[in-house]
């Protein structure tokens, strides 16, 4: 039994592993992205922030698609994020009357354009989402969006190994490197979804072996119309029906709309549905212009404002898109999940000639640890009774005597289990409140911070594996804990480690106090801790910290020194009116020196032809050191002292010397 | 706090934010000269009398910044600039001391325990020893105000200024009184750069020399006034294309060997194995700043010489910088609040 566990575990958690979102949108037909024309993305300061076709035949400048694109402004700065880039490769400013400088647009890149002048004209805030598949256009319907609102948006959150980062912002506004989930998204920024720098595990091929998805538990959500009834939100207890495993065969339903717990329930769409579509409408359906809308995870708020009619034209663009590591994709899981099965079966045909044994071993145990007889029914799944996530009744150990117990990493694993009872198991409701809208509750409860200890953290790997029921699929507390090791583990690079159980609980009496509760919750040690408007229905925004703000405007202000607007005090210096100073000045630089005459020479008609030559080259002599004559100034002095004046002059001079 | 200071042979300038009015920029100008006048009983009298700051040296009373015109009356002397050829006067420790009042007094007071100050150094930032004591001498007198000294070269500091339409891609002169900084950049980082040693000073000192324009003092000696040269400039704006008369004539034929000079210059650092590899054959363009670039015709006299030169096809326009007086400064201000940044940024990424 243990190796069918195993084996089981390892097949569940293949089968949870969803590919990232870029992964995710390349489920089509292979045959469609081979004919896909080389596309480019306009964001920002445009009126038509889309897809734009680069034409085979003509070459299209950086001048002339935004242009095409509709600038807003008669003067706008366009950032190019070009291939695989995570920064802006350059920078150009385009205006109407601005000559064309001839760069060229690339396939794949990302035009953010940002007008330089304030913008009258009504517009509709955009952004971009990049990852490996493409590029996904995305509308900003309400004021304040977070990146794991876009994520959901979008298809979903990137698995593990992947990082998040704002890879293209509005000028003055810092890039971030490692983004959280809860980072707003502003106008204009590209949101890459990249892997992460450091090697990580992979499975066979390119599959990757992530842990949660953004979307894992909302296959079960209820229909979104009870969301929007405010008055009857109960969160509810993860519901009973087993998860669907994302299995990599092409499904339809995958990108669905159904998926999106925010489509109307009036319109699901089934295959039939799917196949009578047009391919523009397929593209309209699927692959528009995401429009995200924080609105949607707040209760009140209404579901229509998230998906607007997305342009057809933009639809075989992201279908390209999408559909590139798709081919890479398929095969190696096949191989990888039939080899499984095969192996699983086989284990459990050889596993069942024992099971007497096996059964009487694991009676011995229950019976060894009776008061953790919760876990065990969760652990021993296949042998116990039929235990659902919603039925789990609440656990009979104490907090206290799990802490106390906690000696051993298999021991505490067992009897940290019961926490994760149906109660405090946040519901699918508590989940969507969770990713999509308060991003702040990362906190953890006081009273349970004691238990985030390395052997917590230990029995958190265990109940992560373990989380199968007797189906053999993942129970919903496990896929609770393995979106929040992602969100985790995106939200701080550092704490890149299994979630720890202490901290996992915080996060779910957080998520629970969230949303408004009918139920009593039985223990829910950090309630004081919960802020006020968190229990507040209103809609609930991410916290901007003060120290952004001020970078902001730090930046803004940068800006308007960079473009000369700052207007210029020009102050007058205050000096002394009286200092000292040491020291003779210099004082300007003289021409040449020509002593005054202080008295009349003797005549000087008895010196000799030699004499006057010699007395000549003295003069020239008695220069100042500090002058340098120059070449001209040379020049000068030999046709001065060509003069007869000059010539006089210095004579006297010299003369009144020898006197002296 | 963050201010910019930038020591030119004719201006000295400085400015920062004001962190009373964050939103605007506060600004020092003072001459870089002062005058020498006699110590007498009824200069001092005179001088206080119209309140005008004035500093006791041996034999001489000295007034220095703009309030040397004001007392020039009084002195047949004309006025010392404090930076000879571009450089600290070595012989001169009055000038010295003076650069260290003016510099104290055109500096805010520090508000914060690592203010920043980026300054331009005159003269060619080559490596003699000449150049490394002027910039040493003078970080030493902004560290003396509290501030950490950072030195940029001029060019840089315009195309931060004057450039960020272009992307601050392009190539930036800044011809001063006494150098001339040529600085050829790519998306802000420098990639070539080079000054030449000569500057407006040059061209007004021939043409004085040229047309014996000369003041003498009591005692007999001549000087070059330069100053009657430059207010000659200001009054009848002369035109280096469409010049009339001899002076002005000269004075463009003048313009033109130094726009040589210049020329030669940037096509020597276009052929740069940094700039060739940056930039291949793109075509940039210039930006002017400078005090010697407002004369009329400059602009056209460069297209000249870059046509001669067979560099205009690598220029894609010439433009002049909307201030070109205070571009230096105030890119320069600009380098100290991105340095000022730069931990903010590095640690936010």
């Amino acid at each position: 039994m243990e190796r069918l566990k195993i084996v089981l575990i390892i097949a569940a958690m293949v089968a949870t592993a969803r590919t990232s979102p870029g992964q995710q949108a390349t489920r089509s037909s292979s045959s469609n992205a081979d004919h896909a024309q080389p596309t480019f993305v306009v964001i920002g300061d445009v009126r038509n922030h889309n897809y734009f076709v680069l034409s085979p035949h003509a070459r299209t400048t950086i001048h002339q698609a935004v242009i095409q694109a509709g600038m807003l402004g008669d003067s706008v700065s366009v950032s190019v994020l070009r291939g695989k880039q995570q920064r802006a490769a350059f920078t150009q400013m385009v205006s109407g009357a601005s000559t064309d400088t001839g760069e060229l647009v690339m396939e794949g890149d990302v035009l953010v354009v940002q007008s330089m002048q304030p913008i009258q004209e009504t517009h509709q805030k955009n952004a971009a989402l990049r990852t490996d598949g493409g590029v996904v256009p995305v509308t900003l319907a309400d004021e304040f969006i977070a990146v794991g609102d876009v994520l959901q948006g979008t298809g979903g959150l990137p698995s593990a190994d992947q990082q998040v980062k704002i890879a293209c912002r509005f000028r003055g506004r810092p890039l971030l490197e490692n983004a959280t989930l809860s980072d707003r998204v502003e106008h204009g920024d590209v949101i890459a979804v990249v892997h992460r720098a450091q090697a990580t595990s992979r499975g066979f091929g390119n599959m990757v072996p992530a842990s949660s998805e953004w979307q894992t538990s909302e296959v079960t959500q209820p229909e979104p119309a009870s969301l929007n009834a405010a008055g009857n939100l109960v969160p509810e207890v993860a519901p009973a029906t087993p998860l669907e495993f994302p299995v990599q065969a092409s499904d339809a339903r995958t990108f669905n709309d159904s998926r999106n717990p925010f489509a109307d329930p009036a319109e699901p769409a089934d295959d039939a549905t799917l196949e009578s579509h047009t391919e523009t409408e397929q593209s309209e359906s699927e692959l528009s212009v995401r429009s995200v809308s924080q609105a949607a995870a707040v209760p009140f708020a209404p579901a229509e404002n998230i998906a607007p009619p997305a342009p057809v034209e933009i639809a075989v663009p992201l279908e390209a898109a999408r559909q590139a590591p798709a081919a890479s994709m398929g095969l190696w899981n096949i191989l990888f999940i039939g080899g499984l099965l095969v192996a699983g079966s086989m284990i459990l045909i050889g596993s069942l000639r024992t099971e007497d044994e096996n059964l009487s071993s694991e009676s011995s145990a229950m019976h060894f640890n009776a008061n953790s007889e919760n876990v065990v029914k969760n652990f021993a799944a296949p042998v116990s009774s039929s235990i659902e996530p919603g039925t789990v009744p609440a656990p009979s150990v104490p907090e206290k005597k799990i802490t106390a117990t906690a000696t051993t990493a298999v021991v505490t694993a067992l009897r940290a289990k019961p926490l994760l009872t149906s109660e405090h198991l946040p519901s699918a409701t508590e989940t969507q409140a969770w990713f999509g809208g308060d991003w702040r509750s990362t906190q953890v409860g006081a009273s349970v911070s004691s238990m985030a200890t390395e052997q917590a953290a230990t029995c958190d790997s265990v109940i992560v594996a373990a989380g199968i029921d007797h189906r053999g699929q993942v129970d919903s507390p496990s896929i609770y804990l393995m979106e929040k090791m992602v969100v985790d583990s995106l939200s701080d690079s550092k704490s890149a480690h299994p979630l720890m159980m202490a901290e996992s609980v915080a996060f779910e009496h957080n998520a629970v106090s969230v949303a408004p509760t009918t139920k009593p919750i039985a223990a829910i040690p950090a309630a004081g801790a919960v802020e006020p408007e968190m229990l507040s229905s209103m809609p609930i925004r991410p916290v901007v910290s003060e120290s952004v703000v001020n970078s902001a405007k730090d930046f803004s202000d940068l800006e308007d020194l960079l473009q000369n607007r700052l207007p210029i005090d020009l102050c007058q210096v205050e000096l002394p009116l009286r200092v000292s100073l040491f020291g003779r000045p210099a004082g300007p630089r003289r021409l040449r020196i020509d002593a005054a005459h202080s008295r009349v020479p003797a005549p000087h008609m008895h010196m000799s032809s030699e004499r006057r030559r010699d007395e000549s080259a003295t003069v020239s002599a008695q220069r100042s050191a500090f002058e340098m004559p120059s070449q001209e100034e040379q020049a000068g002095e030999k046709k001065s002292a060509a003069t007869s004046a000059s010539l006089d002059r210095a004579l006297h001079y010299l003369q009144d010397r020898t006197d002296i | 706090m963050i201010c910019a200071i930038d020591f030119g042979s004719c201006w000295i300038r400085s400015v920062f934010r004001n962190p009373r009015t964050p939103d605007r920029l506060s600004m020092y100008a003072e001459k870089s000269e002062y005058a020498l006048i006699p110590d007498t009983g009824h200069h001092r009298r005179s001088l206080a009398d119209q309140q005008i700051p004035f500093a006791e040296c041996e034999g001489s009373l000295a007034v220095v910044g703009n309030n040397a015109a004001r007392a020039q009356w009084l002195s047949r002397v004309p006025c010392t600039p404090l930076f000879v050829e571009g450089a600290v006067p070595s012989d001169d420790p009055p000038a010295r001391q003076m650069l260290s009042v003016l510099t104290e007094a055109m500096l805010p007071p520090v508000d914060a325990e690592r203010s920043l100050c980026v300054l331009t150094v005159p003269g060619v930032p080559d490596e003699s020893h000449r150049v490394q004591k002027n910039a040493e001498f003078l970080s030493r007198l902004v560290r003396m105000r509290g501030y950490s000294p950072f030195v940029v070269n001029p060019a840089e500091a315009s195309l931060l200024a004057t450039c960020h339409d272009a992307t601050f891609t392009g190539i930036s002169i800044v011809m001063g009184a006494e150098t001339t900084s040529v600085c050829i950049a790519r998306y802000g980082v420098s990639l070539a750069k080079k000054s030449i040693s000569i500057g407006s000073n040059w061209i007004d000192t021939e043409v004085a020399r040229q047309f014996q324009i000369q003041v003498w003092d009591e005692d007999g000696n001549a000087f070059i006034d330069m100053e009657s040269i430059r207010q000659w400039k200001q009054q009848s704006c002369p035109h280096l294309r469409n010049a009339v008369g001899d002076r002005e004539r000269m004075m463009s034929r003048l313009y033109s060997v130094v726009l040589d000079r210049v020329t030669r210059t940037v096509a020597q650092l276009l052929q740069s194995t940094p700039v060739r590899n940056a930039l291949h054959r793109q075509k940039l363009a210039v930006m002017l700043s400078g005090g010697a670039t407002m004369i009329e015709g400059f602009r056209s006299l460069l297209t000249e010489r870059f046509i001669e030169h067979e560099v205009a096809e690598r220029i894609q326009s010439i433009r002049l910088a909307p201030d070109p007086a205070t571009a230096v400064v105030r890119g320069a201000l600009i380098f100290g609040e991105l340095e000022a940044r730069a931990p903010a940024v590095e640690e936010a990424a």
